[in-house]
């Protein structure tokens, strides 16, 4: 008999999970414009994946848990991002 | 004289079962109690609700507000590190279905009990085993008693079974309701500190626990690579096998209970008067006691019978019943429940799956009585029957594969 | 950050605790919503969830998966072990869909807050069974389609007003009960803070409104600008209660028309003015009653 898991039962240590990258879910992207930007932070804070923080005073969207679901644009209040076609350099 | 006072020695008292029951689960100290009233087990929640409220239980009593939430109320308490307990019967058994399959699928030791009852569909108000075995696959441990003594001694026993660190499963007590949770004998109710020791070996056991100082979560990890299925087959294997774990530490756990207190109820099943007897009995529950004198009176007029009383019903100890039917010429299965689709008793078809499994000849002559449903006696006079019947057919004589006793002419 | 962005998150005790990436669908404000509500308690906490859109994401706390037949009670039994251990500092907390709520686990949801018990529960109320596919619920608004309320000749999706949740749970007496949107953020973070405080005195349930763009057959992207519509077309008006004292946190002096909230969702594209007028009188309704219960 072979086991994979020490436990008796399906548990398993809360540990800080990264989760899998999600980028293959998305078929639009966001971009920031740094010039419109005024580091509001309102992107970051409505961000559902918390893929986007703030590093040395600007913005950055960490790609590869962004889903692209475009609310960062939506919700920006100087429209400083656009949600661009994946497939667009 | 209803307020248990905190006894060094043991202490004799007229006692239902159900006070039996209330007994056993104040003095293995349980932290978190959720009660609900249901007939003919309302009475364990009372006294547990009244010992709790004047001071001599101290545990988180629960009034809930159906046995659903009984279930949901011990899973959490004992994943979170907690002892608990709850009472049930029939309906509201079956209304915590998706709760006993959690808790057998979580590994939790939850220590219930079940005063059994006809189950609905038929408006009945009145003992048979048919709630009892039809939670029988969702992976507790269930042993079902004799009298009042062992319904006490049996909680107890629990808790040492279903806490230990080699089982960690939930434990479902179960007795006949009406019979044994209405009627009342002098029991012998043991001194706290006779329970402390008993359950001591305990403060040992080690489970995972849920806090927040060290956060464990639940599901299939991660590196099971296919998919949930190769990390649930894993679970279910150490389920079943922790299952059958259990037959050896309730015999285990009986030596050591008869060693404080010198009662001992013979582990998985108990063998009487089985060793030199041609025909054996096989029933569980009350029916036992009334088996036991008629036995005692056909063994008086020479007939050589003897009796499997049935205890453990899961994990089902198909080794040791067929160790003691090997050889015999004859057997009849008493059953209060109807198993559905074989249209036999229920402990009937688990005795011949058992049978086949060890091995023993198919060619067996062995019978099924099913009787008292519903609060119907099953008497001395059924009983006999049951043995003649058997005899008859040890001898070679065609009898009817199974005798439903009331209605027969 | 700046401004009010600087201001709300100055209420966050911790960093994110959920999983980078979650399974959730994208742009879901359930996700958001439980992000936050973890910044603002801190890691001192049991979750506890059911089966439906939310397990999925709890994964850096400790938790227990429930029934969704039982999950008030669930959380009593833990917190009444952890009180009894002389643990009351951890908070037991549960985010649940409104199915597990209004429905199939109404029952110990009510039990427990009548008998006080000290959970934090908060309902993510999208309006219908998302997870397994878009069912009716009873928090699924008139005349909506679902996958099975359809719209057809003989009916025109669902036929029953909502069961309106937070009114029920006020009723029991609770400390505290607010209604949240994602869409009215710092109102959201400060009604967690208060619910963090309230638990320790009875049960705080705050019910909050998450519109779900597959459900609703709505834009991704719209979802937050959904939840901001819904309290600005008194569809989905925000109120707290302390103590059963009813006082509204938004106050729309000119509600916007609610044509402009449903006509970003095709569950409700074949509506017509009068079905848009019975849906417009029962938030009337609503609105009426609750001017009525409030202080404020």
């Amino acid at each position: 008999m072979k086991f994979r898991c020490d436990q008796e039962n399906s548990w398993f240590r809360a540990g800080p999970v990264l989760g899998q990258p999600v980028n293959e879910w998305r078929y639009v992207r966001p971009i920031i414009k740094l010039s419109k930007c005024n580091n509001c932070g309102w992107c970051e804070l409505y961000c559902p994946t918390g893929c986007i923080s703030e590093e040395d005073d600007e913005v950055v969207i960490h790609l590869d848990y962004c889903k692209g679901c475009g609310i960062c644009a939506n919700e920006c209040p100087k429209d400083a991002i656009t949600m661009i076609d994946e497939e667009e350099e | 004289m209803n307020k248990p006072a905190v006894e060094t020695k043991p202490n004799i008292e007229v006692c239902d079962g159900n006070k039996a029951v209330a007994h056993a689960v104040r003095l293995s100290r349980p932290d978190v109690v959720a009660v609900y009233p249901i007939t003919p087990q309302s009475a364990v929640g009372e006294w547990l609700s009244r010992w709790n409220d004047e001071g001599t239980l101290n545990a988180e009593v629960v009034r809930v507000e159906g046995e659903n939430s009984s279930m949901g109320v011990c899973c959490s308490a004992s994943l979170t590190g907690g002892r608990v307990f709850t009472g049930t019967s029939s309906w509201g058994l079956l209304f915590m279905m998706d709760g006993l399959h959690y808790a057998a699928g979580y590994r939790i030791p939850v220590v219930m009990t079940n005063a059994n009852r006809e189950t609905p569909g038929i408006f009945t108000i009145g003992n048979s085993s048919q709630d009892m075995w039809s939670v029988r696959d969702a992976g507790w441990i269930q042993v079902n008693v004799e009298d009042n003594q062992e319904i006490l001694d049996a909680v107890i026993m629990a808790y040492r079974i279903a806490e230990d660190t080699d089982i960690l499963l939930p434990m479902m007590v179960c007795y006949d309701g009406f019979y044994l949770s209405y009627r009342k004998d002098p029991l012998e109710i043991p001194a706290q500190d006779d329970v402390d020791a008993f359950l001591a070996p305990l403060k040992q056991s080690k489970r995972n626990i849920v806090t927040p100082d060290d956060p464990m979560v639940f599901g299939i990890p991660s590196f099971f690579p296919k998919d949930q299925g190769e990390g649930c087959t894993e679970f279910r294997y150490k389920h079943s096998a922790a299952l059958e774990r259990v037959k050896d530490k309730i015999d285990t756990v009986d030596k050591d209970f008869e060693a404080i207190f010198g009662r001992s109820y013979a582990g998985q099943i108990e063998a009487y008067r089985t060793d030199d007897a041609d025909i054996v009995l096989v029933a569980t529950g009350s029916v036992c006691g009334t088996a036991k004198v008629v036995v005692d009176k056909m063994r008086d007029d020479g007939v050589k019978v003897g009796l499997i009383k049935v205890r453990l019903l899961r994990p089902f100890p198909k080794e040791k019943i067929a160790k003691v039917l090997e050889g015999k010429k004859g057997i009849g299965v008493i059953d209060r429940s109807v198993c559905f689709g074989y249209h036999c008793g229920h402990l009937y078809m688990e005795l011949k799956s058992a049978l086949a499994l060890e091995g023993l000849p198919t060619t067996l002559p062995t019978l099924n009585f099913i009787g008292g449903l519903a609060n119907l006696d099953i008497t001395v006079e059924q009983v006999e029957t049951t043995i003649n019947l058997t005899l008859a057919a040890s001898k070679g004589e065609t009898v009817e594969e199974v005798t439903w006793l009331s209605l027969e002419e | 950050m700046k401004g009010v962005a600087k201001r709300i998150a100055s209420h966050f005790q911790e960093e994110d605790l959920l999983s980078a990436a979650t399974g959730m669908c994208p742009g879901c404000p359930a996700e958001l919503a439980a992000r936050v509500l973890f910044k603002v308690l801190g890691k001192n906490v049991i979750t506890f969830r059911t089966p439906g859109c939310q397990p999925i994401f709890m994964t850096r706390l400790a938790g227990i998966p429930c029934l969704m037949t039982n999950i008030a009670s669930s959380m009593t039994g833990a917190r009444r072990y952890l009180h009894k251990i002389g643990r009351d500092d951890v908070t037991c907390v549960a985010f649940v869909g409104d199915g597990a709520t209004a429905d199939v686990g109404f029952q110990p949801l009510s039990a427990a807050a009548a008998r006080g018990e000290q959970l934090l529960y908060i309902c993510n109320d999208n309006e219908a069974y998302m997870n397994t596919g878009v069912q009716s619920s009873s928090a699924t608004p008139q005349g909506s389609w679902t996958s099975t309320t359809w719209v057809g000749d003989s009916h025109r999706g669902k036929g029953n007003e909502v069961k309106y949740m937070p009114l029920i749970m006020l009723m029991h007496g609770v400390s505290y009960v607010a209604t949240a949107t994602m869409g009215y953020y710092e109102d959201y973070v400060l009604k967690v803070e208060k619910a963090k405080e309230a638990v320790k005195h009875g049960m705080a349930y705050i019910h909050l409104h998450t519109p779900c763009s597959i459900g609703w057959r709505a834009p991704q992207e719209k979802s937050i600008e959904m939840s901001r519509l819904a309290v600005q077309t008194n569809y989905f008006p925000l109120w707290e209660a302390e103590d059963g004292k009813l006082k509204f946190t938004k106050r729309i002096k000119k509600p916007t028309s609610l044509n402009e909230l449903i006509k970003l969702q095709k569950r409700f594209s074949h509506i017509n003015d009068q079905e848009l007028d019975r849906l417009k009188q029962t938030i009337d309704k609503r609105l009426a009653l609750l001017e009525n219960l409030a202080v404020e």
